[in-house]
């Protein structure tokens, strides 16, 4: 189970992947995460929240009132166009970054 | 559900009601209706269900910052800034800089009832030797009371 510190700068990323997929609402996206990630790591409600809330502060992504399948009033989140581009930017980041630590990771268990 | 819904109060019952604390609770609620139904249908227990829900909350600090948790509640209460994301589960607890100041009230108060008190005792012994008139005694009996009572109070608020 990877701890909510180990993934904390990449929750905004998981959760502007998702969403470049679709527009959701909290829930689902919380569902999304946890077939994804299965027993690897569970999203906090909270943390989920405070991530898209934090998004749409920043103008990545946009809210707007609509109707779930099970016939809910629930706030949809959308990824907007500055979301999008940096997503890109986030996506390279995150291939470098990963790249980095295994030069590390790797030299170390040879 | 009850016992979700009672959790959710309890954890916003710190947090002053503002439009954006208001719509986060009611999302989150939402979340937590979703996750509930979601287990209920799935056959886990209503009992169990409630639990797990609650278990998979998280972490209402973690909140503050990305809501302006702290902006309101400086704006609605004149406190000041609640700590940002916590990894331990609940509540935050109240920013030191809150007691601060209500400390520093207590003292700056305290010190008034010790003025008070000093004025208002010095008449009431010279009393016993000197006569004065009796208003004026009553006055300064009433002043050097209450200023006790006060002192008293405030001195066991500073203690806690």
């Amino acid at each position: 189970m990877i701890s909510p510190d180990a993934i904390r700068g990449y929750v905004d990323l998981i959760v502007l992947s998702l969403l470049s997929e679709g527009s959701s609402y909290a829930y689902r996206l919380v569902q999304q995460i946890a077939t994804v990630t299965g027993q690897d790591y569970a999203m906090k409600q909270t943390t989920l929240y405070s991530a898209v809330k934090r998004l749409e502060s920043a103008g990545l992504v946009t809210s707007f009132p609509d109707t779930s399948e099970s016939g809910k009033p629930r706030t949809y989140y959308k990824i907007t166009e500055t979301g999008s581009s940096h997503l890109d930017q986030k996506i390279v980041e995150w291939r470098e970054t990963k790249s980095v630590v295994d030069r590390f990771v790797e030299g170390i268990n040879r | 559900m009850n016992a979700i819904t009672a959790h959710l109060e309890a954890m916003f019952d710190t947090y002053p009601r503002t439009p954006r604390v208001l719509d986060a609770k009611a999302e989150l609620q939402a979340m937590m209706e979703d996750a509930y139904e979601n287990l209920i249908t799935a056959g886990v227990t209503p009992a169990d269900a409630a639990g797990q829900v609650i278990s998979e909350f998280g972490n209402l600090a973690e909140l503050a910052p990305a809501l302006g948790i702290t902006t309101d509640t400086d704006r609605s209460r004149g406190r000041v800034e609640a700590s940002a994301a916590d990894d331990r589960e609940g509540l935050a607890p109240p920013p030191t800089k809150i007691r601060n100041v209500s400390r520093v009230a207590l003292i700056v108060l305290a010190v008034l009832a010790v003025i008070w008190l000093g004025i208002a005792t010095p008449p009431l012994i010279l009393a016993i030797f000197t006569p004065m008139p009796g208003w004026f005694i009553i006055f300064c009996g009433v002043a050097a009371g209450i200023s006790a009572v006060a002192l008293i109070f405030l001195i066991r608020l500073l203690r806690r």
